[in-house]
């Protein structure tokens, strides 16, 4: 079963392919079904006919959930919508595809799509204890880039202040509501995570992971789900240290782009604060035609983790881009595209933490 | 086609473009099998399912393109060309089943020659994306069609398409310089490296409009143009169509505009009143200037000069400037025409004298439907004649779809029969597709057997997007 909110946006898109030259998935695979048209056009004749569900399953789960689609509809409508009550309402029938299906497993299992065991208890030791400040550092930095979290860390210790690692086995919130959609169990798992952070009596809780914290500054509250404590995204929290004059910077010469991550600039509406760090260090900052709200999403780690194939050309196709600014490194601000992103052939890259460390 | 024979071709396609390449998924099938035409839409619509190919084919270059030709040609099975399936006229429409050859895999810019200003593009690319890769730098190719973002390269030139500012930089086949097109026997041809030669006709031409039915082209090399210094809008009021005409002939010769938009009567009454503030009878008009600033001062003197010749208000720039910015919006849905009144766009051009007395027969055919309205303007102007963007629309269509499909045909027989008998062609910018192929004899007569000859030459077993294109 659609919600009517649902219907009324699946009426909207099964006709309209004007969003189709910002889809990352489209883009890069040039596949007609990869773009909110096909999904809605399926979803509406599945009202009409039935009996659909299996055979686009898996067309609904090619999507990175981006929101690039509706930051572009000039209507406004939101394909992500209907996309996440699809995926709820295929869970809920036993149609997810098999390789989604094992990424389910995982999260249940581990609260990572990696299926990954944390070792917690190490990485407190790599924190100082009782501080006023915790940080959610999110699945994807602690397993798949955990150098990056190092260098943050570093930055805050430079910066005076002790900063305790949040425990990540709360499950990835972010990451269940992607695959399951806003169905209770996901909500559950919010509120155990919610109560596990505000029992650290922090004041503030820095999130590393741009998915993270939109979970924490928008759905929670939507939820009615409470973190007792003022949630910063990471950028923005070394930023004001920055502006503090906290940081002791050694500029540097060099050009570099910056890769928005999509749920920073579109969800959480903030560009400008990675700029900042960036001007701080000296960096002549070349921009991508794809910046800002604009921006190009580079596949996330939801999508990586049961597309890798797709992810791999997502990332590739923005890489190339952002080469063609002339820029010698690619910044990013987000534990999942840079573990998208790093590597490639086209261009360096670094996270924007690690980049700071190093000078400062 | 039976299992066997559908397993062995699926087999043989995935040798030619990799498996994962090619699909018989319900889902890749059902996604191709509807474009922006009224028809199939009706048909999704009511919860019918358009008519699907059986095979969906991704490739990603010429020669796997090649390849799958020849499969084809071997086989005698239908190839569809899919760039973007933006196309209005349901030239990309499986109808008869066959393969859907989606090109969008193939979307690289080969070549950017900022010293000849030129740049050569696989044919799968969307066209806003190559547009945006040449704004990176500094450049444009002037080609704004509302298709921008989501149709292709190849699509565009398939059916010869158009853009707002056609009337400075020219259609698509204006702006394109070279071509490379796959024929059924599987050979990768190229037209000559530029377009302007006395090396016998130009091929160019034969490919640019031919929707699909002679080959698939696969790259293709367009003009680059600076981004203007100043793009400057007006618009004006006039008391007549007729005046409007005359005047736009006029600063074509003289001013040669980027755009000019004179809206009929009909279309005045409602867009006046946003303008202006309150209803006033009239033809209403919008220009844009554009180049160098000194160069579009003297222009914007001559066409105060040339409007007022024929007593236009003047009606200054906002309506234009906010026109420019949002000539997309008009095209997202709430904004569009849509279900569930039944539309088309019967496009036609022609000469000055011609195109007002196709205005008032078209009009008079289609509005003789009851519940039918009839609303046009003029864009895209040449120095002999200009285009009439003519809409027919009907608020309550039949429920049923057969006699929705009816009635849907014989108004657009009436349409176009109007513009035919007036000195009018089938469509200007949209194409032909399988919507008004019936009608191209009517057009051309015995001229048909030039096409049909090529045709027979280059496709012997027909395989080549069937039923489209009227060949």
């Amino acid at each position: 079963m659609l919600t009517y909110e649902a219907k009324k946006t699946i009426n909207a898109c099964r006709f309209c392919w004007m969003c189709r030259h910002v889809c990352p998935v489209g883009v890069a695979t040039g596949k007609e079904n990869n773009g909110p048209r096909a999904k809605a056009m399926f979803l509406y004749l599945n009202e009409k006919k039935g009996n659909l569900e299996g055979e686009i399953a898996q067309d609904l789960y090619e999507c990175a959930l981006c929101n690039a689609c509706a930051a572009n509809c000039e209507t406004g409508y939101e394909p992500a919508i209907y996309i996440r009550e699809a995926r709820a309402n295929l869970a809920a029938g036993g149609l997810v595809p098999e390789k989604v299906e094992r990424v389910i497993d995982a999260l249940e299992r581990t609260g990572n799509v990696y299926g990954a065991n944390i070792d917690m208890q190490a990485w407190e030791k790599e924190c100082k204890k009782d501080c006023g400040v915790l940080v959610y550092a999110g699945a994807a930095a602690l397993i798949k880039t955990p150098e990056n979290v190092r260098a943050f860390l570093s930055l805050l210790n430079k910066a005076g202040l002790n900063a305790s690692l949040a425990n990540a086995n709360c499950s990835s919130v972010a990451a269940e509501y992607d695959l399951l959609g806003d169905v209770a169990e996901v909500r559950e798992k919010a509120t155990k995570c919610a109560s596990e952070l505000s029992s650290h009596g922090a004041e503030k809780l820095i999130v590393l992971d741009p998915s993270d914290a939109v979970m924490f500054k928008q759905k929670y509250p939507a939820w009615g789900i409470r973190v007792d404590m003022e949630v910063v995204t990471a950028t923005s929290f070394v930023a004001g240290l920055i502006d503090a004059g906290k940081l002791n910077i050694r500029r540097q010469s060099g050009h570099v782009t910056y890769h928005d991550p999509c749920r920073l600039a579109r969800d959480l509406d903030e560009t400008e604060a990675a700029r900042h760090i960036i001007a701080a260090m000296g960096y002549e900052l070349s921009e991508m035609l794809e910046s800002r709200k604009l921006t190009r999403c580079c596949g996330g780690q939801v999508l990586a983790a049961h597309a890798p194939e797709i992810v791999e050309k997502m990332a590739a196709s923005r890489a190339e881009e952002a080469a063609r600014t002339g820029a010698e490194i690619l910044v990013t601000a987000c534990p999942g595209c840079f573990a998208n992103l790093d590597g490639g052939e086209y261009i360096e890259v670094a996270d924007i933490f690690s980049l700071l460390d190093r000078c400062t | 086609m039976n299992d066997f024979l559908l397993n062995t071709v699926y087999f043989e396609l995935g040798d030619a473009v990799g498996r994962e390449n090619v699909s018989i998924r319900t889902a890749d099938k059902l996604s191709h099998s509807m474009d922006y035409f009224w028809l199939p839409r009706m048909y999704v619509d009511r919860g019918e399912f358009p008519p699907e190919a059986d095979f969906v084919v991704y490739p990603g270059s010429a020669q796997e393109v090649s390849k799958v030709l020849v499969i084809a040609n071997y086989y005698k099975i239908p190839v569809y060309t899919w760039g973007g399936g933006s196309g209005s006229q349901g030239g990309a429409l499986p109808v008869k089943g066959g393969i859907i050859l989606d090109t969008k895999r193939m979307n690289k810019v080969l070549d950017f020659d900022e010293r000849s200003m030129t740049v050569t593009v696989e044919a799968g690319m969307i066209f806003g994306r190559l547009e945006w890769y040449a704004n990176e730098r500094g450049y444009s190719l002037m080609h704004y069609p509302s298709s921008i973002n989501c149709g292709t390269v190849g699509g565009f030139l398939a059916h010869n398409g158009i853009g707002v500012l056609s009337t400075k930089y020219g259609k698509i086949d204006d702006q394109c310089l070279s071509l490379e097109v796959v024929v059924p026997n599987g050979q990768i041809l190229q037209t000559s490296p530029v377009p302007k030669h006395s090396s016998g006709p130009s091929l160019l031409g034969v490919f640019i409009g031919s929707e699909g039915t002679f080959g698939v082209i696969t790259k293709a090399t367009f003009k680059l143009f600076k981004m203007p210094e100043v793009r400057k809008f007006r618009a004006f009021l006039f008391k007549s169509v007729t005046d409007g005409i005359n005047a736009g002939r006029d600063l074509v010769h003289r001013v040669k505009p980027s755009i000019i938009r004179l809206y009929d009567e009909a279309e005045t009454v409602s867009l006046i009143r946003k303008v202006i503030g309150f209803a006033k009878p009239g033809a209403f008009m919008n220009v844009a200037i554009e180049g160098d600033a000194d160069n579009v001062e003297l222009d914007e003197k001559h066409m105060l000069e040339i409007v007022g010749k024929y007593g236009a208000e003047d009606l200054g720039a906002d309506y234009g400037e906010k026109w420019w910015e949002s000539r997309l919006t008009f095209f997202y849905p709430d904004k569009c025409l849509d279900f569930p009144d039944m539309y088309g766009t019967i496009d036609t051009v022609s000469t000055y004298s011609n195109i007002e007395k196709i205005y008032d027969a078209m009009k008079a055919a289609v509005e003789s439907f009851e519940g039918v309205r009839f609303i046009a303007h003029f864009s895209h102007w040449y120095e002999w004649g200009c285009m009439m963007y003519d809409r027919f629309i009907m608020d309550n269509p039949p429920e049923d779809p057969d006699e929705a499909f009816r009635l849907h045909n014989e108004i657009w027989n009436a349409g176009v029969r109007a513009a035919l008998e007036n000195g009018g062609v089938i469509n200007d910018h949209h194409g032909v597709g399988i919507k008004l192929g019936r009608l191209m004899k009517e057009q051309y007569g015995p001229s048909m057997e030039v096409f049909e000859g090529i045709k027979e030459k280059l496709d012997p077993n027909g395989i080549m997007n069937p039923y489209k294109m009227g060949v």
